[in-house]
């Protein structure tokens, strides 16, 4: 402990200038923009676009975006204790960071989102239904931040050396359970939270829990190998290898494949759908939302095209290619909940609309602020795999 | 010197224990409410289930919720818990063919049950449709709000849509802290107290029945309701879900009265009553007219029944 302790000393005071600076603007922008969700919790969702015609807004898409972002960690895990890929090493506490941040920010977003979140976080103590998605899920978020943070915990103590054998195999076990978990119950069950939903054209499809986890897997394996190459660019050294980098992009081509795969064959049958509701959804797709439409599939198509030569797959192709997924599954997430819920429930009440504005915006760059923050000083201050390797040579 | 540094180092070092402890304290006062945190804060934060309450559970929280109430709106409110009939299922009916659209059952409504008067909530929404249009041809130029000088307009009828108490209610199945449940007498019910606001319901909702406190709701005490039913229209909070309970108020009461919308429709558009009764006027209406039910498709068996008289 008091090794760890020095060792986060030592870190704080070779910090340089920009490190302060930067995560002083996060900083500011974290204040400012939750100070607007204070305002939330204090008077209400009043001043938002939500409407009781459309009660899930941005906060619910943000939900489903950070929690698919999760899911990075769990295949980096497997890579490197499922199949012995030891060249994932040097990722492997910050993908666990970012899978414990991504699930943090979720949470945030369904806090923001409920009219009474301090009841709220009696769910699943002292509230609960079971047969509830929303229930389901919600506590399977508990249950994967304690594997996470049991991982992290375990990753830190092999990093430093102080890993007994019985720690690795604990560390190796959690690795592997954490990918069932994740992709059966934590994405599947977040996607049936719409699926099961048969008031909502867009939604009720068996086809959506299993979207769910392909783009989870496509977004947080992005996120990870995004994260991967801008730590490289500010250390100013690979942080992998190229044949990882390489390997990186084989898998994000793969994940890529699957979920354009169900987009495509989702979105050819809506557009034969017979019903005013499947009519009205693909109206409002290739309609009012065509421009998240088209970032959402033509992000992934664009994507899938640059990994899918070797070329893509160095450091700068996978820049631009995990941030055009990243892009394209926002693109989704603000579709899917905001386009599900805008085809009126009967004609005569009329078109739907829904923008957000400033004071949903505003709560979310601050959470979004607040993460990078939590990111940055926890990335500095924690013996990562990169750090103490170069400390031990 | 060193031993000067390692003497700041050791005065400054944390214990794991009390890192666990103050981390521990620390997570659990987040959970809490603050600010007013007076016993009956803490009394309503761990408050049972509606359905677990025992009758003394029953009273006392009532009291509080009375006390609550006077302070907040200066009134005296009477708060009842009266329990379902056995052998009563609660039907309505509406005669599409004879409403003419005047929206005076939506303001009954709002005034029976202290639904938020700033900003505004009606439990009932009126749709006109054009007759003989199919709905896929009108999205385009459909109104939300119609507002012609006399109703009913020319060429068009009314179809008011509330809560349809469905027998197999798609809200009551997602909502993930069971707010909301089904009586025994058939009547959809939320327990204000138990309701996070998640909103679930609603988007699970095909009727869009459902309404959420945006902000906090506002009724003057001139315009307050005080009879009222822990259930139904006892006074609501920001941020939780409410619905029409077919005035379970009154319709629970001995000898039972209809719901307020029921009783002001002037052209007796509107039927209620107990769907076990055979001599009941709901019954005589679904056996001997031509009644349908609103997206039948969805098997969530509305206990709303619209027909056409004539």
């Amino acid at each position: 402990m008091k090794e760890l302790s020095g060792h986060i000393r030592e870190n704080i005071a070779g910090s340089n200038r920009i490190f302060y600076v930067y995560c002083f603007i996060l900083l500011v922008i974290a204040v400012v923009g939750l100070s607007q969700a204070v305002k939330s919790l204090a008077f209400g969702h009043g001043h938002s676009t939500m409407s009781d015609m459309v009660p899930w807004g941005m906060y619910i898409s943000g939900l489903a975006f950070f929690i698919g972002c999760s899911a990075g960690a769990t295949m980096v895990g497997l890579l490197i204790h499922g199949f012995g890929r030891e060249d994932y090493h040097p990722v492997g506490t910050r993908a666990i960071l970012l899978a414990l941040l991504s699930i943090f920010g979720a949470m945030n977003c369904v806090m923001m989102d409920v009219g009474n979140p301090f009841r709220a976080m009696k769910i699943p103590f002292l509230l609960r239904n079971e047969t509830s998605m929303f229930f389901i899920s919600s506590s399977s978020y508990m249950g994967f931040m304690t594997i996470l943070g049991a991982e992290l915990f375990m990753t830190i103590k092999i990093t430093r050396g102080k890993a007994s054998s019985r720690d690795k195999l604990l560390a190796k076990l959690l690795a592997i359970v954490a990918v069932p978990y994740a992709l059966v119950v934590v994405h599947s069950f977040t996607g049936t939270i719409f699926g099961v939903v048969k008031a909502r054209e867009m939604w009720n499809t068996p086809l959506l829990p299993i979207h769910f986890v392909t783009s989870a897997l496509a977004s947080g394996f992005a996120l990870v190998i995004l994260v991967t190459v801008i730590t490289s660019w500010i250390h100013n050294k690979e942080l992998v290898s190229m044949d990882t980098f390489n390997h990186m992009g084989f898998l994000l081509l793969f994940f890529l494949i699957a979920t354009v795969f169900i987009d495509v064959f989702d979105y050819i049958i809506l557009s034969y759908s017979a019903t005013e509701e499947g009519m009205e959804t693909w109206h409002l797709l290739t309609g009012r939302y065509l421009v998240t439409f088209l970032i959402n599939m033509g992000g992934l198509f664009s994507a899938l095209t640059i990994v899918a030569f070797k070329k893509g797959r160095t450091p700068r192709g996978l820049l631009y290619a995990t941030s055009i997924t990243l892009l394209a599954i926002v693109a989704y997430r603000i579709n899917i909940i905001s386009v599900g819920q805008l085809v009126p429930l009967y004609p005569e009440l009329g078109e739907l609309e829904y923008i957000p504005n400033i004071h949903e915006v505003a709560p979310f760059i601050g959470l979004v602020a607040l993460l990078m923050f939590i990111y940055a000083v926890l990335t500095k201050v924690l013996p990562l795999e990169d750090k103490v390797h170069a400390s031990h040579t | 010197m060193d031993q000067k540094k390692n003497r700041d180092i050791h005065s400054r070092h944390i214990h794991r224990r009390t890192f666990l402890k103050g981390a521990a304290l620390g997570l659990a006062s987040m959970a809490l409410p603050f600010g007013t945190a007076d016993a009956s804060v803490w009394e309503a934060f761990f408050q049972k289930h509606y359905r677990e309450m025992s009758a003394d559970d029953k009273r006392d929280v009532i009291l509080r919720m009375e006390k609550e109430y006077a302070k907040a709106y200066d009134t005296k409110f009477n708060i009842k818990t009266t329990k379902p009939t056995p052998g009563v299922n609660f039907g309505y009916g509406l005669d599409v063919s004879r409403c003419i659209g005047c929206r005076r059952c939506v303001y009954a409504c709002v005034n029976e049950n202290n639904q938020s008067r700033d900003p505004q909530m009606h439990w009932i929404t009126v749709l006109e449709f054009k007759k003989g249009e199919r709905w896929v041809n009108v999205f385009e130029e459909a109104k939300k709000h119609y507002n012609p000088e006399t109703v009913p307009e020319e060429g068009h009828f009314y179809l008011p849509v509330q809560c349809q108490q469905c027998e197999n209610p798609p809200c009551v199945k997602v909502c993930p802290t069971q707010a909301t449940w089904k009586e025994p007498d058939g009547i959809v019910v939320v327990d204000y107290n138990w309701c996070i606001g998640c909103r679930y319901c609603m988007a699970a909702c095909p009727y869009g029945a459902r309404r959420f406190n945006w902000a906090k709701p506002r009724v003057s005490k001139e315009e307050l309701n005080p009879e009222t039913h822990y259930l139904g229209n006892r006074p609501r909070y920001k941020g939780v879900v409410e619905k029409c309970t077919f005035c379970i108020q009154r319709t629970r009461e001995n000898p039972g009265r209809y719901p307020a919308c029921v009783e002001i429709c002037p052209v007796g558009a509107r039927k209620f009553g107990n769907l076990l009764d055979p001599k009941s006027e709901i019954r005589y209406c679904i056996e001997n007219k031509r009644v349908f039910r609103l997206k039948e498709d969805l098997n969530t068996l509305p206990q709303f029944y619209y027909f056409f008289a004539s």
